[in-house]
Order: C-alpha cells, then structure tokens, then sequence
C-alpha cells in the first residue's frame, strides 16, 4: 500500500468512526425524547393522526443525516455548508410538519363529528427564528473558516 | 468574529430551552384542563323555550385560558337556524374553575311547534368553543352532531266522528291516536277540541286530560258535547289545542268528512 492511500485512510477511519458516534449518540439524544413526546399521540391514535410517527421518524432521520454528515466534512468548508442546507432543511420540514402554522385535527372517538384547530404559528415562527440564528451562525462560520484559511496560505 | 458567534450560540441555546420549556408545560397544562357541561334546565315563558347549560372549565395548567367563546346552533331540517347563542368568557387564570350557564333559547312560534309536535326530525347541532391558550396560541375546537327528534303526537289523526243522543245531550264521539316518539318526556296536560261545521260555525267542544309515557302509543276515544246539533254538517274542521304546565300551543287545524 502506497505512502499516500495509508495517509488518506489514517484520516479517513477516524473521521468515518467519529461520524458514526456522532450519528448514534443523535439517534439517541433526539429518538428517546421524541418517543417520550410521542406516547400522548400513541395513547390516543383516534385524536392524533397515523402520520404524527412518520413525520417524527423523519425529523431524526434528517437530524441523523447531517449529524453524520457534519460530523464526516469537519474541518472543511462543506461542514459549514452542510450546516446551512441542514438549518435550511429543518425549517422547510417544521413548515410542513405544523401545516404552515394551522395544524387542524379531526378525532373520530364517536359519532359526533369533532375538528380542533390549534393555530401554531407563533410556536412555528419561534422554531424558524432558532434555524434562522443557526443558519446565520453557520454562515458567520464558514466566513471565518475562509477568511483564515485565506491568513494560512 | 467570534463573539458574534458566541451570542448568536447563546441566543440559539436560550430559546431552544424556552420552546422546549414551553412545549412540555403546554402538554402537562393541556392535560390538566377539564371542560364540559352539567345538566341542563329548560323553561319556557312567552313562547321561548329556554335551556340553561352549566358550562364548566376547570383550569389546574400552568397557563391562562383567554377570550373563551362558546357559541352553539340548532339548524332544522331545512337549514333554518332555530337557534344561535353565544357565551364568552374573557379570563380562566391558571389553578382556578369558573362555571357559567350558557343558555340556547328557540323560539317556539306556532309554525315551529305544530312541526316538532307531529313530526319526527334531525335537528343538525353544531358546537365551537374557541379560546387563547397561554394568551398567545388560539385554538378552536368544533363539534358537529346530527340530533334525532322523536314528535310527541307523531301520527295524530282523529277518526271518524259518530253522534249519538244521550237523552239530555246530542254527543259527537271521536276516536284519537297518537304515538308519543319523545324519549323524555310524558305527554301530560290538557287536550281540547273544538268542532267547526263546514261554514266554520262553532258546533261543540271538549277537554281530556292525557298522561302518556315516552315511546308509547295512545288510543281513545273523546266525546264532544254538541250545543246546536242543527249546525252539524257532514264535513267540516277540529281544532285541537294542547296545554301543559310549560306550553301551550294551537289550535291545530283538521279537517273531518
């Protein structure tokens, strides 16, 4: 084996394992939670909808993929840029999961027709401030990874 | 650089913990809210029945109830609103119970009466309570319900009226059935029929006193006193009337021959 591929698999195995710790550990810090959140929707499956489960399988499943990803281009200016497209992500994903703000229910637990309608949006909009500090902080970041990189050379 | 990096993270940190914060004292105080209605009391005066529901909150979250709406509608068979009414409520402070009566009133004009008499129905009822949670988060919940109504003098019909002469009086006698579909109440009161010839003179009358149970039918017959036996014609009108302690309504038109 070359000098060369030894070197790059020297930074490469650790990097891949560290990325894998990463991704678990967030598979458990966002999984435990969110079941925990969950049970009230499993207790009452007429009140919440079946796709309250998916929706939440799929916030960790994007939590977990740029965890990961983050995780494996550290040090590089595409961990600043996963950064963004992950703030990106998650606010494109709340916006979807709250239904725009106006998250409208329909239990069927008799034969009376029900409709609750939560207008969410000042949570909603509380949750897009947070991604949008995030995407600032990561742009910031990756303004500073380049501006230093631009003082090494 | 890097201090506006630091704020920017404490600021991140600092709401996620309020949202988080927020969201779990949402769910405990969601959980911790009991509403609903006790036992209705109804009155009628001057033509207006009047059901006075017990609309109880009982607020034991960690939050406010503001701007509590509770309207009410009873549409009929035909999309007439028989009822609107509305309650508000302006505060429910967190750790505090209110009870107040949230009153539907349906006018009971004649139209109104004679069909919820004789005629069974779906009476469509549509309920909303809205209201501020936390003050910040409006929420609406919005019942829909399709209500039977059971005619306490559903398929009433007078038979053919036979005279006789008792020595002292001429008599009209009729024979009167009904069923009464109500699943409350009685039929209890007073029922009067007056007999009208065919050029509507007054022939003769009489009163009966009924007590019938719910979901049962009633048969009888009711002899009418006939003051001038020269104004009887073959064909012409009854008209019944019907009173009980709550309501009175009619006469009610039918015609006879």
């Amino acid at each position: 084996m070359a000098r060369g591929e030894r070197n790059l698999l020297r930074s490469i195995v650790p990097r891949t394992l560290k990325a894998a710790l990463w991704g678990f550990i967030t598979f458990l810090m966002y999984y435990i939670p969110y079941q925990l959140l969950l049970l009230p929707a499993l207790m009452f499956p007429e009140i919440f909808p079946l796709g309250i489960n998916t929706l939440f399988n799929v916030f960790i499943a994007i939590a977990i993929f740029f965890a990961v990803a983050i995780q494996l281009f550290s040090g590089t200016i595409l961990q600043h840029v996963l950064s963004v497209a992950k703030a990106l992500t998650l606010m494109i994903y709340f916006i979807y999961a709250f239904e725009g703000g106006i998250i409208t229910l329909t239990p069927s637990f008799s034969e009376t027709a029900f409709k609750i309608v939560a207008d969410l949006r000042v949570f909603l909009a509380m949750l897009i401030l947070i991604y949008l500090l995030g995407l600032a902080k990561s742009i910031i970041q990756a303004i500073d990874f380049l501006a230093s990189e631009k003082d090494q050379t | 650089m890097r201090q506006a990096l630091r704020a920017l993270g404490w600021a991140t940190k600092v709401l996620l913990i309020l949202i988080i914060v927020f969201c779990v004292t949402s769910v405990y105080s969601v959980f911790n809210l009991r509403m609903g209605f006790g036992e209705p009391q109804a009155t009628c005066s001057e033509g207006v029945l009047l059901v006075s529901f017990p609309f109880f909150v009982n607020n034991s979250g960690y939050y406010d109830l503001s701007d509590l709406n509770l309207t009410t509608q009873v549409i009929d068979y035909n999309g007439t609103i028989l009822s609107s009414s509305a309650t508000f409520v302006p505060l429910v402070t967190r750790d505090s119970n209110i009870v107040t009566m949230h009153n539907v009133s349906i006018n009971l004009d004649n139209t109104n009466v004679t069909r919820l008499l004789f005629q069974d129905d779906n009476f469509e009822a549509s309920m909303s309570i809205a209201m501020k949670f936390a003050r910040t988060i409006p929420i609406e919940i919005l019942m829909n319900e399709t209500i039977p109504w059971g005619a306490p003098f559903y398929n009433f019909s007078i038979g053919e009226i036979t005279y006789s002469f008792n020595g002292t009086h001429y008599l009209g006698v009729a024979p009167i059935s009904f069923e009464n579909h109500s699943p409350f109440s009685n039929v209890a009161g007073t029922i009067q029929f007056e007999i009208y010839n065919d050029k509507g003179e007054y022939v003769g009358s009489s009163r009966k006193s009924l007590d019938v149970p719910p979901n049962s039918g009633y048969q009888d017959q009711i002899e009418l006193v006939i003051d001038d036996p020269t104004k009887l014609t073959l064909s012409g009108q009854v008209r019944v009337s019907f009173e009980t302690s709550m309501l009175s309504f009619g006469p009610v038109v039918i015609p006879y021959g």
